[in-house]
């Protein structure tokens, strides 16, 4: 098992690889430079020469990856062209943004999906069942910014109950945290709970289909039992895939979200970053982003021999 | 009966999908006493699964009692709500599958499912039911109950999960066990042991058992009563002996011979020159590594096996899952490299370069409907060999094609038929046309009847034993069936674990089997075998003395 | 595993359900309530908090509160005193002496004096430091600054090589302030920390990516006359000033709807429309100092024939043209100096007329066979991409085969610094002088590309640069804008229009040219 994951974890090294690779080069070949987004209007040559030679943006892209990647290796991102910020201290505060939100709507829509689903399933083709499938392709239809929008209509403009703008930590200030929370967690929780229920129900429709279900009601057990004993621990092996894939994708790919709120997170650096041409963050941000979503996963296959007895012998 | 207390009792019972739709199981009735033992006997469709089923209150989704009273223990069970037939299920009745290994939970402890039921349902404490599972466990010849109920259900084998459902199903001491199947999709050497430790714990009990099977060769001398269905109606009702000795419905008695082992009339036309030599013959699979600087190990899935196949000639290997069989049948049509020695067909060695071989060697699949393309018609799927070498015009592919049809005995008026529009046994026949449209020499039968009711088994090994004295090929069958293999095959290979361990002329290997193996796989088997007169009687076999 | 117990997974349920409640409807909202805080979204972030070097517009709006130069502008954009009391300029325009005010303190306490202006001035023309306007001060463009001398404690002279005209109004450049800076606002290493300057507001923090906060600077002494522009007399009312990092409009919107913020500067036309029905809400316009251009490549090939660039112009209803881009809220503007600037005198009111048939002629004239011309633009500012499709389908009306391409907004940065384009739509940020912005028009095509490179045009520019006279150098502009039209290397459209959309809470609050949101002597009620 442990040389399973060791297998797991040293395949990172490559597909990060891989990754840095194509960002070098696709960054630099996308017309735009650094320089002149900092300079915008304002003619200054000579300025436009010294800070592309401080950037060493004159160098071939080659020798410009070599010497960044050598950096890369000692976790030294290098420093944002734009704030001259640290690029990984700004990554770390922005994923602690985006981790809250993500991880609470991750969580709240997997017990949602997990609970209706099941009940769906269980229901299939009753009332309930109908209600609960409807609303979840509906959940699956409208995109997260629309909720989002919606949202922001609703309880901060109109009955402005919930602040939309900005984000204060929980260390800071953990009631108003919360209140910041509550609009953008609801809005992925909306967006993303459709498919995850959707997958739930079916998988629960074929797990409840199968013979040691009938078995287990054949020995007297009641419904509650085979449901939640017997079903959902076998609908919780795709499940949780299903779930770790949310997860990753969402830590580094909840801009939208974090644009409509307003929420100082990853998804967002990453995009400002692009459109300002800040190379070394883009660089950085892009990196972490991918081994975050391999690391989420490889955490999540190593979550399977606890859920299905079956791997742990296999592996 | 005789006397003991009547504990189902099964009135007019009628089943259907939907309200309106044809009745899939059509007033059957039927009555069973404490202690007793009662078949139902039936080909797939026939309806057995559904009268039990509707017994334990579990039809599938859309199936519903039309009509009709079920009474257990006095007690109506039709229109009872669910809650109230949820209370009886287990307590009073309750049900063994086919397949064990997915009847039980993958993801819970065996102890797990073993005494749940009775601590939800307060019937014992968690300590009492651990011990009443640990008893049945030992009940059924479980070795280390202990173990076992620690135990997930993918680290037993299917004749241990078999035994763990059987004291599972006998926890709450029930007045009636229903086992539909129990022993079908066991390996052919555990079915009689495990049949034998049900209905000898269910008898300690005193709990009447309800025992759906396919075979009848299997249940009748273990059951009491007989109850034959056809499609979803009675056929016949009587005592077991009764049922064998004097069968009373043209059914019956077809069942009955398709059971019964069919000897080949006389001796085939065999050629003195082989046309296929398998000398000392082993195949490793590579296992996987995890990494790649490890060490390459390897699986050995044949090892050191020799045998030739003569014209006209059936040589059946048999073993159990795992034995190597179907791997020795892929490694004669090219369709494996073996590790060491040498495969020989119709002199010259095997290669894996596909082209000649395959012309000379062809292949019967296990399951037909898996191997024929959903898409292509009878005729185009029969035709398809001949289309590969594009000598042959349309006009002779089309005669060839139709002649090769008749041959198996498939109308005419199913030539534009697809797959799913057949039968089992046509779909099979469409197989063997095809696989014999090229000629060949030599045949690989894996396991082709397998998947079939018995009824249909005895009509597809007719066919292949008449094709076979027509067109003269060899054939090699591999299967793991005993009664099978003593119908068609001159002389048989017993593999196990990749080795030979017998082989010889069958009639010779099954009256005195010199293994120990053989012999356990021939003690598991009952063979019917008629009587002088109308009637059949069941002949267990014995076999004394050691092997070498 | 919280499945194996019922109660376990009811519990995290129960717990979640009550987070929800009992945080939802209690204390909403307190904060952002507060009559102590006036909050302003920004855009984008402000880069650094280091005047004139890393900066973008947003940059200047949270400096002008924390930092003040020498001179700025008033409302009118003439230069006065700020961080000086006076300013004694010598008659040959080459010595500038600067009188400190009484009182000007810095936010850590400290009083300012020469030295310390000295020595910002020197860290701040070190090339090293990158200091953007660093080409007014260097000799790249007009003179040099010779010597930066403290005579007293509050006495600082500053020496040019040769005479200039223009130095005050350098100085004043909103964009690129010479600031008074107590020094420590640097580490030991030379380093930038935060400012710590002398303005009504002192700089707490900044959050990147979330906000700056700035707080009441208490011993702030106001300098005595009007507030006007950037200078006079300016009161910190309200205790923080934080600006808010947000980047959507709509979030931006929404959350000014919904009283989370304050001021929204330089909202786009289109969406103060919508606030209008807001009753919580004022939207308040001014003339603005951006000039919107249809930028013309003199050096195409097809375009440097002077008669289709004319045709081109002639082409356009520019009077509606702006009406309908500037959906109602600015007047074309035919010169490249804003209309808010004393040099705007009629002359730089003459356009080009609206004649398509003259247009169709000069084009015929000029042998044009409906070879297509690129016009490029982006969706960045949906002004600028509104005037290319109106002018496309103006320039169709003529016969002018035009495409327009639409590029993302640092894409068509690098092509025009590279002046590859034929046209393009473009938007040149605030410069506060007449002369800065005709340098935005006219420049050396080998230095900058995307500029006018005419000589008679350069001489103009240089002479008007040079007097000290005014009314010559009236006289220049003028014919500068008068060669302009008769050259058209660029069609000006319009200013765009500086439109502040306000809380009905503040008062107090006014929009001017400058365009940087202005936030002493404006109260904030409930």
């Amino acid at each position: 098992m442990s040389t399973y994951f060791l297998k797991r974890l040293l395949m990172i090294v490559p597909t990060l690889l891989l990754v840095t690779v194509t960002v070098f080069v696709v960054m630099r070949l996308v017309p735009g430079d650094p320089v002149a987004m900092m300079l915008g209007d304002i003619d200054n040559p000579e300025l436009v020469r010294q800070m592309r030679e401080e950037l060493r943006l004159d160098e071939p892209i080659p020798v410009q990856y070599v010497d960044w990647f050598r950096r890369v290796i000692t976790l030294d991102f290098g420093e944002s062209i734009v704030t001259g910020e640290p690029v990984f201290d700004t990554m770390l505060s922005r994923l602690g943004v985006t981790a809250q939100v993500v991880f609470i709507s991750v969580a709240l829509a997997a017990i949602l999906a997990i609970v209706f689903g099941t009940l769906a399933a269980w229901r299939q083709n009753r009332a309930s069942d109908l209600a609960i499938t409807m609303l979840a392709v509906g959940s699956m239809s409208v995109p997260a910014f629309w909720v989002g929008i919606a949202l922001i209509i609703v309880f901060g403009i109109k009955l402005q109950w919930l602040p939309t703008v900005g984000y204060v930590s929980p260390l800071d200030d953990l009631s108003e945290s919360l209140q910041f929370m509550v609009l953008p967690v609801t809005a992925l929780v909306v967006a993303e709970t459709g498919a995850l229920l959707r997958m739930v129900r079916s998988t629960t429709l074929d797990v409840l289909r199968m013979d040691y279900i009938t078995a287990a009601r054949a020995r007297g057990l009641g419904e509650r039992t085979v449901l939640f004993r017997h079903a959902l621990p076998n609908t919780l092996i795709p499940t949780v895939t299903l779930v770790g894939f949310a997860l990753g994708s969402l830590l580094g790919g909840a801009a939208v979200i974090e644009t409509v709120f307003t929420l100082p997170g990853l998804g967002r650096l990453l995009v400002e970053s692009v459109y300002a041409r800040d190379y070394v963050m883009v660089q950085g941000v892009m990196i972490f982003v991918a081994a975050i979503y391999v690391i989420v996963n490889l955490l999540v296959d190593m979550l399977y021999p606890l859920l299905d007895p079956r791997v742990r012998l296999r592996a | 009966m005789n006397g003991a207390a009547t504990i189902l009792q099964v009135e007019d019972v009628s089943v259907s999908f939907g309200a309106n739709a044809p009745r899939v199981l059509d007033g059957v009735s039927l009555q069973l006493a404490a202690g007793k033992v009662l078949a139902i006997v039936g080909e797939s469709g026939s309806g057995k699964t559904l009268l039990a089923r509707s017994i334990i209150g579990l039809l599938p989704p859309g199936a519903m009692v039309r009509s009709g009273r079920i009474e257990l223990l006095g007690q109506d069970l039709t229109g009872l709500p669910g809650a109230a037939m949820r209370k009886l299920r287990g307590d009073q009745v309750s049900m063994i599958f086919q397949e064990p290994q997915v009847s039980l939970n993958p993801v819970v402890r065996i102890g797990r499912q073993l005494t749940e039921a009775a601590i939800e349902r307060r019937v014992l404490t968690p300590d009492a039911a651990r011990r009443r599972a640990l008893d049945l466990l030992e009940r059924v010849k479980i070795p280390d109950p202990a173990d076992v109920m620690k135990r997930y259900p993918h680290e037993l084998s299917g004749g241990m999960c078999q035994r763990v459902m059987i004291a599972a199903a006998l926890m709450l001491e029930p007045a009636l066990l229903i086992a539909d199947e129990p022993t079908t999709a066991l390996d052919c050497a555990v079915q009689r042991d495990v049949l034998e430790v049900m209905l000898e714990a269910a008898r300690r009990e005193d709990t009447a058992v309800l025992l759906i099977s396919h075979d009848l060769g299997l249940v009748a001398g273990h059951a009491d009563d007989v109850l034959v269905l056809k499609a979803g109606s009675l056929v016949e009702k009587r005592a077991a002996r009764d049922i064998l000795a004097s069968p009373a419905a043209d059914y019956t008695r077809e069942l009955l011979e398709a059971a019964t082992v069919a000897r080949p009339a006389s001796p085939r036309d065999v050629g003195s020159n082989p046309v296929c030599t398998v000398d000392g013959v082993t195949i490793d699979y590579p296992v996987r590594r995890d990494w790649p600087w490890q060490e390459q190990r390897f699986h050995r899935a044949v090892d050191n096996v020799s045998l030739d196949i003569r014209r006209g000639e059936t040589v059946a290997v048999v073993g159990e899952s795992g034995s190597g069989k179907t791997t020795l049948g892929m490694a004669i049509l090219g369709l494996v490299a073996p590790t060491g020695g040498t495969i020989m067909v119709d002199g010259e060695p095997v290669s894996t370069d596909p082209r000649r071989t395959r012309r000379f060697t062809q292949l019967v699949f296990q399951n037909p409907y898996a191997a024929l393309s959903p898409r292509k018609t009878v005729r185009e799927s029969v035709a398809e060999p001949l289309l590969v070498d594009r000598s042959a015009d349309a006009v002779s592919v089309a005669a060839r094609t139709r002649a090769m049809l008749d041959d198996v005995g498939l109308p005419a008026a199913l030539d534009d038929r697809r797959p799913h529009e057949l039968s089992g046994g046509q779909r099979q026949r469409v197989s063997i046309a095809r696989a014999l449209i090229t000629q060949p020499g030599l045949v690989i039968a894996d396991e082709p009847v397998s998947a079939l009711d018995v009824t249909i088994q005895a009509q597809i090994l007719g066919l292949f034993a008449r094709l076979q004295a027509s067109h003269g090929f060899a054939c090699l069958f591999v299967t793991h069936d005993l009664g099978v293999v003593e119908a068609v095959a001159d002389r048989v290979v017993v593999l196990k674990q990749g080795r030979v361990v017998e082989s010889g002329d069958t009639q010779a290997v099954f009256a005195n089997p010199r293994h120990a193996y053989t012999r356990e796989l021939l003690t598991a088997m009952p063979v019917l075998q008629p009587d002088t007169g109308s009637g059949f009687h069941i002949v267990n076999r014995h076999f004394g003395g050691v092997s070498p | 595993m919280i499945w194996t117990r019922r109660n376990h997974a009811d519990g995290i349920l129960q717990l979640v359900a009550i987070a929800l409640l009992s945080y939802l409807p209690t204390n909403a909202l307190a904060a952002p309530r507060d009559t102590n805080e006036i909050r302003v979204a920004l855009t984008s972030d402000i880069r650094s908090s280091l005047p004139g070097v890393n900066r973008v517009s947003f940059t200047d709006d949270v400096l002008i509160h924390v930092v003040e130069p020498l001179v700025a502008h008033r409302d009118d954009l003439t230069v006065a005193p700020l961080a000086a009391e006076h300013v004694e300029v010598s008659d040959d325009l080459t010595q500038y002496r600067f009188t400190l005010r009484e009182g000007l303190r810095f936010h850590n306490g400290d009083l300012a004096t020469a030295a310390d202006v000295v020595y910002v001035w020197e860290r701040i023309l070190d090339p090293d430091t990158g200091f953007q306007c660093l080409p007014f001060f260097d000799g790249t463009t007009g003179a040099a600054v010779e010597s930066v001398l403290a005579e007293d404690e509050r006495t600082v002279l500053i020496s040019l090589d040769a005479p200039s005209a223009v130095f005050l109004e350098q100085l004043a450049y909103v964009q690129c302030p010479i600031a008074v800076l107590h020094r420590d606002s640097w580490d030991a290493d030379g380093n930038w920390v935060q400012p710590i300057g002398t303005g009504p507001y002192r700089f707490v923090e900044w959050k990147t990516g979330r906000y700056v906060l700035l707080q009441r600077f208490a011993d702030y002494v106001p300098s005595d006359g009007p507030a006007s522009g950037l200078v006079g007399h300016k009161v910190a009312h309200v205790e923080y000033l934080r600006f808010l990092v947000i980047p959507d409009v709509m979030a931006t919107v929404a959350a000014l709807v919904s009283g989370q913020i304050d001021v929204v500067p330089l909202l786009a036309p289109v969406n103060a429309l919508e606030l209008r029905r807001n009753r919580r809400v004022v939207a308040m316009d001014h003339e603005g100092l951006s000039r919107r251009t249809m930028l013309i490549q003199t050096d195409d090939p097809l375009l440097s024939d002077r008669r289709i660039r004319l045709a081109m112009a002639h082409a356009l209803d520019l009077e509606q043209f702006a009406d309908v881009a500037s959906l109602g809220l600015a007047r074309h503007n035919p010169s490249t100096i804003p209309r808010s600037d004393a040099m705007h005198t009629d002359v730089h009111d003459e356009s080009w007329p609206y004649d398509p048939d003259l247009a169709k002629h000069l084009l015929a004239d000029a042998g044009y066979d409906g070879e297509e011309i690129v016009l490029m633009t982006s969706r960045s500012e949906q002004a600028l991409f509104d005037l290319a499709m109106i002018a496309e389908a103006m320039w169709a009306k003529v016969g002018l085969n035009v495409r327009v391409q639409v590029l993302d907004f640092g894409t068509l940065l690098t092509r025009y610094f590279a002046g590859e384009f034929q046209v393009v739509s473009f938007e040149f940020s605030p410069r506060l002088t007449a002369i800065m912005n005709m340098h935005t028009l006219i420049g050396d095509k080998q230095v900058s590309p995307p500029r006018w490179d005419d000589p008679r045009a350069h001489a103009l520019l240089q002479q008007a640069s040079a007097t000290p006279d005014t009314a010559i150098r009236q006289a220049r502009l003028d014919d500068i804008h008068r060669l302009m039209l008769a050259e058209t290397p660029t069609i000006n459209v319009y200013n765009a229009p500086i439109i502040d959309a306000v809380s009905i809470k503040l008062d107090g609050y006014r929009p001017w040219a400058g365009a940087n949101p202005r936030l002493w002597n404006v109260r904030k009620g409930e």
